[in-house]
């Protein structure tokens, strides 16, 4: 069976791009475009296997929707990687939290291809 | 009735007077001699003490009549014959003289004014000015000459004073101009004891600025009215911190006199004079940068906006492109991938001056968050090598490097470590020609570990030597248009070392190679 990624980000061309990747590489991908979106669908019962959240977005922004979703028992435990291009000041003031709510890692979208996140994702997952 | 003999030489001196009872008086006549004798001498002496004085004497009756004058008068008013035995009123004395004389508005101008003062100096001031226009300035002082509490002449005694004046109109000159210079700069100064910081001065662009009039604040604590520092340390106080540093200028929150707060930058000189008193001044200046403030802070904000926003579709460009390249749309012909890359390769390097702008943008806001450890500086410089090896050798230039065992630990940033060492060798080998070689060099000296990156290539002048470390300036050479770069890279370096507590310096010779030296604190 594939293994769940859940992609949150609002970004319509990164989106398509980091799916079409991630489904080659034979993951299977859910979208939300937005924090509050995916909120929703975890409320409706989607549990991922990992999920890819974005910083900024629109109405609910990623640490945001992460402290929220960590509320959730069975979310706990489910491995997050913050994929962001927001200026590192802005990431450090939140790192502690965050990793404390279950983030493994935080990767500048800019600075890694998709194939880096791959990767990335793999070595999580194992 | 007496009778006398008198006796006398041929030359008529008196040497005997016998009365008819014989009684000698020759002891009488040597007196009335010795006292006519001395009283020539006297009055000899008193001419020669008038005559060898620098300053100007005429001696009056009480009537006006002038009795005598000195040769320094003379001199200075250009004294006629006739002035002896003249009489005439003060005012009318120029008639005398071969120069022009003017008074002072104060001057009194009769003779007998002067007299009826009853016993009282006066003084004032003429000028006496010749046919060429050269003028000299006389202080004139007129004393009566008393004897037996009587008014029996007067003394007027002349003093050149020119040279003074000359010097006092000058200071007064200066001291207009300088009064002007601090009145009107735009910049507010304040000028405070050196001891216990009291106002003693403040100019019109600081009332403005601050709000308050000099005359509220002369006297007072500036700490206190100026909010100079919020707290009694003496850390947090903008004067000192500027004192410190040498009258640099320091920037911080002032108050108002509304007690509003607003951004300064300040700088603060210390006068050391021990003939000021209050051991000293301090002159400060304020400049309100509220302004300036404004605008650095939608500067940082446009930056950090665009940084961010610049890195979005940089992303979705450089992925798909690796994507590509990498065979995932399907197979590519040589030509699509050769051009692939090279747009690639041009996404890579918008990618790195968006971040390399995000990084200075923080640097210069001091908003670049630092995780000082205690590192294994061989460990990750070996990892950095490495990852510049392939690069390397893709010219033939090898990288060779001398790590001494026992090196000590360093405090830094580990990422920002990397950073400065893949920039420096990164630099040295695209600045290296095909062939040659890179050494990088660790040694540990005092508090210190020093890192030597040497190249045998190109070369920099003295001149590019002086700019190296500034923003945008790429060096020209013969290989700077291969190398590409946006000229930020050891701007940056410098300011990831200096940050670090390190220090970073460059020696080269053009032709030779360059050698970049940066320290970094031992580990304790």
């Amino acid at each position: 069976m594939s293994q769940k990624i859940f992609i949150v980000e609002d970004d319509a061309i990164l989106v398509e791009m980091y799916q079409t990747k991630f489904e080659m590489e034979g993951f299977e991908v859910t979208v939300a475009h937005s924090g509050k979106e995916a909120l929703q669908k975890l409320k409706e019962g989607f549990v991922p296997d990992l999920i890819m959240l974005d910083i900024l977005m629109p109405d609910v922004n990623g640490f945001e929707a992460l402290k929220e979703m960590k509320q959730e028992p069975k979310y706990r435990q489910i491995p997050v990687i913050m994929l962001t291009n927001l200026g590192e000041s802005k990431i450090d003031m939140n790192k502690e939290l965050s990793y404390a709510l279950g983030v493994r890692d935080y990767l500048i979208k800019s600075r890694h291809t998709p194939d880096e996140i791959v990767e990335r994702i793999r070595q999580v997952l194992s | 009735m007496l009778k006398f003999d008198i006796t006398k030489r041929k030359t008529g001196k008196i040497i005997r007077v016998t009365n008819k009872l014989n009684v000698s008086q020759e002891s009488q006549a040597d007196k009335l001699q010795i006292l006519l004798n001395q009283s020539i001498k006297e009055r000899n002496d008193l001419r020669l003490i008038q005559n060898s004085m620098q300053d100007g004497l005429i001696v009056f009756d009480t009537k006006g009549t002038v009795l005598s004058c000195n040769d320094s008068i003379k001199k200075m008013l250009g004294i006629k014959d006739c002035f002896i035995g003249a009489k005439r009123d003060i005012k009318n004395m120029g008639q005398f003289f071969d120069k022009k004389i003017i008074f002072e508005k104060d001057a009194p101008l009769s003779f007998d004014e002067i007299v009826n003062l009853s016993k009282k100096e006066i003084d004032y001031n003429i000028r006496a000015i010749d046919n060429k226009g050269g003028e000299v300035v006389l202080h004139v002082l007129i004393s009566p000459i008393v004897d037996n509490n009587e008014v029996v002449g007067v003394l007027a005694c002349y003093r050149d004073i020119t040279e003074l004046e000359n010097e006092k109109r000058k200071a007064e000159t200066e001291r207009r101009k300088w009064e002007a210079v601090f009145d009107h700069t735009a910049d507010g100064v304040a000028v405070i004891s050196n001891n216990n910081h009291l106002v003693l001065g403040v100019n019109a662009a600081l009332e403005r600025i601050i709000g308050f009039k000099e005359a509220e604040v002369i006297g007072k604590d500036i700490h206190k009215f100026m909010g100079t520092h919020e707290s009694d340390k003496k850390s947090d106080c903008l004067i000192t911190k500027s004192l410190e540093r040498k009258g640099d200028e320091s920037e911080g929150l002032l108050r108002r006199s509304n007690g509003e707060h607003f951004w300064a930058a300040l700088t603060a000189s210390a006068v050391t004079d021990p003939n000021i008193p209050h051991k000293g001044l301090i002159i400060i200046t304020v400049r309100d940068i509220t302004k300036e403030k404004e605008l650095e802070q939608i500067k940082n904000e446009f930056i950090s906006i665009v940084s961010h926003e610049l890195r979005t579709p940089l992303t979705a460009a450089n992925g798909y492109l690796s994507m590509m390249i990498k065979g995932d749309a399907g197979p590519l012909e040589p030509k699509q991938l050769h051009f692939l890359n090279r747009i690639y390769l041009s996404t890579e390097r918008m990618v790195n001056l968006a971040e390399d702008l995000l990084v200075i943008n923080r640097l210069e806001t001091h908003r670049l968050v630092l995780n000082i450890v205690s590192l294994d500086l061989p460990k990750i410089l070996i990892e950095v090598i490495d990852e510049l090896t392939l690069k390397g050798l893709s010219r033939q230039i090898c990288i060779s490097q001398i790590i001494p065992k026992n090196i000590p630990k360093v405090l830094a940033d580990s990422d920002r470590l990397r950073q400065i060492l893949f920039n420096l060798i990164d630099n040295a080998i695209k600045y290296s020609h095909n062939g040659s070689n890179v050494d990088v060099i660790v040694s540990a000296e005092n508090d210190f570990v020093k890192i030597q990156i040497k190249d045998s290539g190109v070369g920099i002048s003295d001149f590019d030597r002086g700019k190296l470390f500034k923003k945008f300036v790429r060096i020209q050479n013969e290989l700077s248009v291969k190398a590409g770069g946006s000229g930020l890279g050891l701007y940056i370096t410098k300011n990831l070392v200096e940050a670090q507590g390190g220090k970073i310096s460059v020696e080269s010779e053009i032709g030779k190679g360059t050698t970049f030296i940066f320290t970094l604190l031992k580990s304790k």
